[in-house]
């Protein structure tokens, strides 16, 4: 029943597009040219008008991270990219301007080097594997069902080992768990930027000592602890505080609304 | 009192290689003979100490302390290759005078550093004469030079450090030759006095006769432009004066030129009158901004004495001079062909640039230092801007100015040293630098340009940016300029309803695949009860068969088909397996069905006669029908008494 609703709703959606697409369309060209005559402002206030419309889409959001380069503007230019990155976690464009643009951050936190499985957990579940999981689970089962079909109608002649009964299945119900995990990086994203070159980090939203100043750009992620005007979040090198809400901006597209 | 004094220093912190000269501590009395009425300046300069810690009160035996210790600290930077040296000097000041005569002998005293080291400085000895050495000499000299001899100059204030470092010790230098001035100034109404040479002016014309000048050598400047501005006091009249007020000098930046040590009154003739004269400050200005800008008043008040008929060695009289205020009309540099980043420097300059290292690694740094050398506003120049490739940095330079102003132009270095800082490894070339002046002298900007910088980044151990990509890419990726690109797809498969539509179907099958196999083994179960109720169909299939055989007159097949007939339909009936179906085992089972001997013997009669028939045809053509109808009379028979 819920994902008929969601069916309709993005049906809705497609309408209201299709009403759309040729005046973004028009905005992207005016944008990318204005980009190319180095009028960077007026670029961005297209792109922005495109977004107001149209907020998943990941190409324009790494245009406008590109205008805010330009303008050396790198808070802002590391916002866009993350975006668009969290959209498409593959573009690698994006990934290697993202990089430029953190490369030119003063004071750059550099993020820690994870142990070896926490890296394996993190390409395991990024976003884009949620569609292998779902299919390795998908084979595993199809694969059950036939292994079981088949022994009933003897087309398999000999016995089929217990064990195997026992660790497809596992494997199956851990390809879907995964599956889950992943499609949530999908759909929700708890990083944020720093958007302030004053911002400071506390160790408690109380605590005035040993406050640590947190440079511009900086990438963190919100634990999602909050306290009043202050929220809980870890730094690129997993260094946990306190910011001020107001410091950050979160990187989570929140949908268009109708 | 033998109490130490503690000082404490602070020192600059520096980024730079620091190399601190040796240290050295030493004593320097102001005059080696004295009179016992004279004053005497002592002076103990502690140089380059390391971190001082405290010196040792002195002691003066046959002295007594006049003033002090004025404390005088300095601190100067200079360049060796790219290394900068720092001098530091810490003086402690007395002023004394002699209580008894001889051969004096002042200690040397000890000063520790930050690690307990302690310094011995030299003893001095002075040699005390009676009365006043200063005041013999003077009147040695008097017939040349009234004022000459006693040095009033020869001040430790004035003595070799620049005292750039540190601002108090230029107001230092100002009081002290204030002092000194006021000292000169005094004599000099004395001597006047002494001579009987007093004009007879009135109070009115005081004013005429001491007064304060200002002479600047233009009044009309662009910006950044040197004015040179000289402060003299004119006398003509024995008086004591002291200066209250020294200009301010707002919208300027001023560098103020070393006077002469020894400086004496010069003698001026103004308007035809001459006039003893005595510089009071003489100051190179650069105007920061355009207008008029002012050039305040100096003050001084004192006591004149005047000629009065009443009283032959003059009648004292109460003063107050101002100096006139000046004003400077100051221009805007020519916007006519002003160069790109030009960073407000007015003078003839030359620039320079040098690396300490041509080739590093991620993990070092290296230092650039860019010089610019000549005349000019030089701490007014604003850093030229530095154009690093990407994957150099550089951090906010540190600027060092070091001016002389010995000449009637202000000239001297800056220096702008950038620490630059690799982040990737590669060859890279910083690209010439430009600076841009204005010659105020050819009214012209000039260009200056340095040489392109060569470094070779190699791989240091620690990499900030993991990212080795970087590497490759100089400059961000273009923008995507195709066209529209369409929404990116927020769909998720383990979300989806098909997916789980997949799983449902599958359980399904499996479900309806056990049940079907379930029904077929329920059925094989009882698949005597199937052949049972088939039995008879079978049977009287067959009979059909032989019926057919019977009228063609085919014996062998007939028998053969009434035989697999009969024993079929036993095998059946009787749950008896063909293989070990015969007779006998028929006869058994038929015993527990209540079969009449009839029945039975029927039975065996057909059997035999089918046996007989297939072994030996011949005869058995004639009896083909009998057994036919026979037989089936016994199925329907046998069909009717096992049903019950």
């Amino acid at each position: 029943m819920k994902n008929i609703i969601f069916l309709l709703f993005c049906l809705y959606h497609l309408g209201a597009l299709a009403s759309n697409s040729d005046l973004q369309a028009q905005y992207w060209a005016k944008a990318n040219d204005a980009i190319q005559a180095q009028q960077l402002d007026t670029a961005i206030k297209y792109y922005q008008e495109i977004l107001k419309v149209s907020p998943n889409n990941a190409a324009v959001y790494y245009n406008l991270g590109n205008a805010f380069y330009k303008k050396n503007e790198v808070a802002a230019a590391v916002l866009q990219y993350e975006k668009a990155l969290f959209l498409a976690p593959d573009m690698k464009h994006a990934k290697d301007n993202l990089m430029l643009a953190k490369s030119r951050i003063p004071n750059y936190i550099k993020p820690a080097k994870n142990i070896f499985f926490i890296n394996w957990w993190q390409a395991a579940t990024s976003a884009n594997s949620s569609k292998a999981w779902a299919i390795l689970a998908l084979i595993i089962f199809i694969g059950l069902v036939g292994l079981r079909v088949g022994r009933l109608m003897l087309i398999i002649k000999q016995e089929v080992p217990i064990q195997l009964y026992l660790i497809l299945p596992l494997i199956m119900l851990a390809s879907i768990a995964l599956a889950f995990v992943a499609a949530s990086r999908k759909t929700t994203t708890n990083l944020a930027v720093v958007s302030t070159n004053t911002a400071m980090m506390r160790t408690s939203p109380q605590s005035t000592k040993n406050q640590l100043s947190i440079p511009e750009a900086t990438t963190v992620t919100m634990t999602g602890d909050k306290q009043g005007n202050w929220v809980a979040i870890n730094l690129p090198n997993n260094r946990e505080g306190w910011i001020l809400q107001t410091d950050i901006i979160p990187v989570r597209i929140t949908p268009k609304k109708h | 009192m033998q109490r130490i004094v503690f000082l404490i220093i602070f020192l600059l912190i520096s980024r730079f290689n620091v190399l601190a000269q040796g240290v050295v501590f030493s004593a320097e009395a102001s005059a080696k003979t004295i009179g016992i009425e004279d004053q005497v300046q002592v002076t103990f300069t502690i140089e380059n100490v390391p971190e001082l810690q405290g010196i040792q009160n002195p002691s003066f035996p046959g002295f007594r302390q006049l003033a002090g210790p004025f404390q005088s600290q300095s601190t100067n930077y200079s360049f060796n290759g790219n290394q900068q040296v720092r001098n530091s000097s810490v003086s402690l000041t007395y002023v004394l005078q002699a209580t008894q005569t001889g051969d004096l002998k002042i200690p040397g005293i000890i000063a520790k550093d930050g690690q307990g080291k302690a310094y011995q400085s030299n003893s001095i000895v002075i040699k005390v004469v009676n009365g006043s050495l200063a005041a013999k000499q003077r009147q040695q000299q008097q017939s040349n030079d009234p004022f000459g001899g006693y040095d009033p100059f020869d001040d430790p204030f004035f003595g070799g450090s620049g005292g750039s470092g540190d601002p108090f010790a230029a107001i230092r230098q100002q009081q002290a030759r204030m002092q000194q001035l006021m000292q000169q100034l005094q004599q000099q109404a004395q001597g006047g006095a002494n001579q009987a040479n007093m004009p007879s002016v009135s109070e009115k014309d005081l004013g005429k006769n001491v007064f304060i000048k200002v002479t600047v050598d233009k009044t009309k400047v662009l910006v950044g432009e040197q004015i040179t501005a000289t402060y003299k006091m004119y006398a003509r009249i024995p008086m004591q004066a002291q200066l209250s007020k020294l200009p301010t000098l707002n919208g300027f930046w001023t560098q103020d030129f070393d006077l002469p040590k020894e400086q004496k009154p010069q003698r001026e003739t103004l308007d035809g009158v001459e006039y003893q004269t005595f510089t009071l400050k003489k100051s190179a200005l650069f105007p920061q901004q355009t207008g008029t800008l002012v050039l305040d008043a100096a003050e001084a008040n004192g006591v004149a004495q005047i000629a009065d008929r009443a009283n032959p060695f003059g009648r004292e009289v109460q003063f107050k001079i101002k100096s006139a205020a000046v004003n400077i009309t100051v221009n805007a540099l020519p916007e006519k062909d002003q160069p790109e980043n030009y960073g407000g420097a007015v003078g003839s300059y030359t620039l320079s640039a040098k690396i300490d290292k041509s080739a590093l690694s991620t993990d070092e740094t290296a230092q650039l230092v860019l010089d610019i050398a000549g005349t000019g506003n030089l701490k007014l120049i604003q850093a030229p801007p530095l154009k690093l490739p990407n994957g150099l940095d550089a951090y906010d330079p540190k600027i060092i100015d070091t001016i002389t102003s010995r000449t009637t132009t202000i000239s001297g270095h800056k220096y702008i040293s950038y620490t630059i800082a690799p982040r990737l490894a590669g060859n890279y070339e910083i690209a010439p630098i430009t600076f841009s002046f204005y010659n105020s002298k050819t009214a012209k900007y000039e260009t200056l340009h340095t040489q392109t910088i060569k470094l070779q980044v190699s791989q240091g151990k620690n990499t900030p940016l993991a990212e080795n990509d970087l590497k490759t890419i100089s400059d961000i990726h273009p923008n995507i300029a195709s066209k529209y690109p369409l929404v990116s797809s927020t769909f998720l498969l383990v979300k989806s309803t098909a997916y789980w539509l997949v799983y449902m179907l599958g359980i399904l099958a499996v479900l309806f695949f056990a049940l079907l196999k379930k029904r077929k083994e329920h059925e094989q179960n009882n698949v005597g009860l199937f052949k049972n109720k088939y039995a008879n169909k079978v049977a009287l299939k067959r009979l059909k068969t032989a019926k057919a055989f019977l009228d063609q007159s085919k014996t062998i097949a007939f028998y053969e088909e009434i035989s697999k007939a009969i024993w079929l339909y036993l095998s059946d009936k009787l749950n008896i397996p063909l293989s070990q179906l015969s007779k006998e085992t028929a006869n058994d089972a038929l015993a527990h069905k209540q079969l009449s001997s009839t029945q039975l013997d029927k039975m065996n009669r057909i059997i035999d006669d089918c046996a007989m028939a297939l072994y030996a045809p011949a005869g058995a053509a004639k009896q083909m029908t009998q057994t036919y109808e026979d037989t089936t009379a016994l199925i329907s028979e046998l069909e009717e008494t096992l049903k019950r």
